[in-house]
């Protein structure tokens, strides 16, 4: 047990390590865990790394993810005043776009997801 | 000598995970999708350091230590990436049209929303990224400049909101398909709405985690581009 975690975190640590490198190479600061996270898929698209051997750290992590993201919202101590006199534009604001994005997304899936079973039908006709 | 408790940096680590563990108990009660994990314990952390009159950087000194699993957390979000993406292959257009088009729509109204409400720019900046995941909108927040904190807050309340209106914005506008659904909720709410789509039903869930990362490659792509 102590052993499969000390490995899977050897892994995720080293591919983090390798992404922060690059992309400090390429000059994008804070974008190491992106290009991690693309090294790891891609590692597991080319099957050099399965689900399982890193699955035991990945589920723990992934399940209490929000945790680790607690003090940046208390953070807003530091910077609140900042709303100060938007607090209803920023309600406003954050509510109607979050509206907007939610129906735009869904009508166009909806839309594009017929259109592609139709196609799909049309072919089978004509062929 | 009297050295103050909180001038450890454990302090800000030990208070965080007491309210956290706190926090779980608090939801195994009471089930709802109102009481979120992060907010909730936003709320109390806070609380208890102006109740006691506790400075912020006092907190900070641990809780940036914790902020610091970051990078770690954003690699790990292959795995469900990875998981999810044989669904892909039978609609991924319509599912990469969706992202593309949703995450474009997010950063387009709240730019122009932002201009009719009279926002400043550093609150129009930290809201750009309110529909990526945290890890990512983290990153997407150094980006253009914005407050990690304002932009923390602006992806909780676009996860909150968005799982609460979800089912009452599908059945008004006749949304019926499980791959729409699934990934309206990624696009739009990230994990939180992620949650919502598994209880819907499980190809809207497989949709929806599948569209959070891609909403987040997207986005910020989008913002590299207009940024």
């Amino acid at each position: 047990m102590v052993v499969t975690v000390l490995k899977e975190l050897t892994i995720i640590f080293s591919l983090y390590f390798l992404g922060k490198y690059i992309s400090d190479i390429l000059g994008l600061k804070h974008f190491g865990g992106l290009f991690g996270m693309a090294f790891l898929f891609i590692l597991l698209h080319l099957k050099i790394l399965t689900i399982k051997s890193i699955e035991k750290s990945t589920r723990f992590l992934l399940k209490n993810m929000a945790f680790f993201f607690i003090p940046a919202g208390v953070s807003i101590l530091a910077t609140y005043t900042l709303l100060k006199g938007f607090y209803i534009q920023s309600f406003l604001l954050l509510s109607v776009t979050t509206l907007l994005v939610m129906l735009t997304t869904g009508v166009s899936v909806s839309y594009l997801v017929k259109k592609a079973i139709r196609d799909k039908n049309d072919n089978i006709t004509y062929r | 000598m009297i050295i103050s408790l909180t001038d450890n940096a454990l302090f800000g680590i030990v208070l965080t995970l007491l309210v956290a563990y706190g926090v779980t108990l608090l939801k195994r009660h009471y089930r709802s999708h109102l009481l979120n994990f992060m907010l909730l314990s936003i709320f109390f952390i806070i609380g208890f350091l102006l109740l006691f009159d506790i400075e912020y950087s006092k907190y900070a000194l641990g809780g940036e230590l914790i902020l610091d699993a970051l990078g770690p957390l954003t690699v790990i979000l292959a795995v469900p990436m990875y998981e999810n993406h044989k669904h892909l292959r039978y609609y991924y257009f319509p599912i990469f049209a969706g992202v593309f088009i949703g995450s474009f729509v997010s950063i387009a109204s709240i730019y122009i929303l932002s201009n009719f409400l009279d926002l400043n720019t550093t609150l129009m900046h930290s809201f750009l990224v309110k529909s990526v995941t945290t890890p990512i909108a983290i990153t997407a927040s150094y980006m253009v400049d914005g407050v990690i904190s304002l932009g923390v807050l602006s992806v909780v309340f676009s996860g909150v909101f968005g799982a609460v209106i979800a089912s009452g914005l599908f059945r008004l506008f006749g949304i019926s398909n499980p791959i729409a659904k699934g990934v309206a909720l990624g696009v739009t709410s990230h994990a939180i709405g992620t949650s919502r789509a598994f209880e819907l039903g499980k190809l809207e869930g497989a949709m929806a985690a599948l569209s959070i990362v891609l909403t987040g490659v997207c986005t910020i792509f989008w913002l590299y581009l207009f940024f």
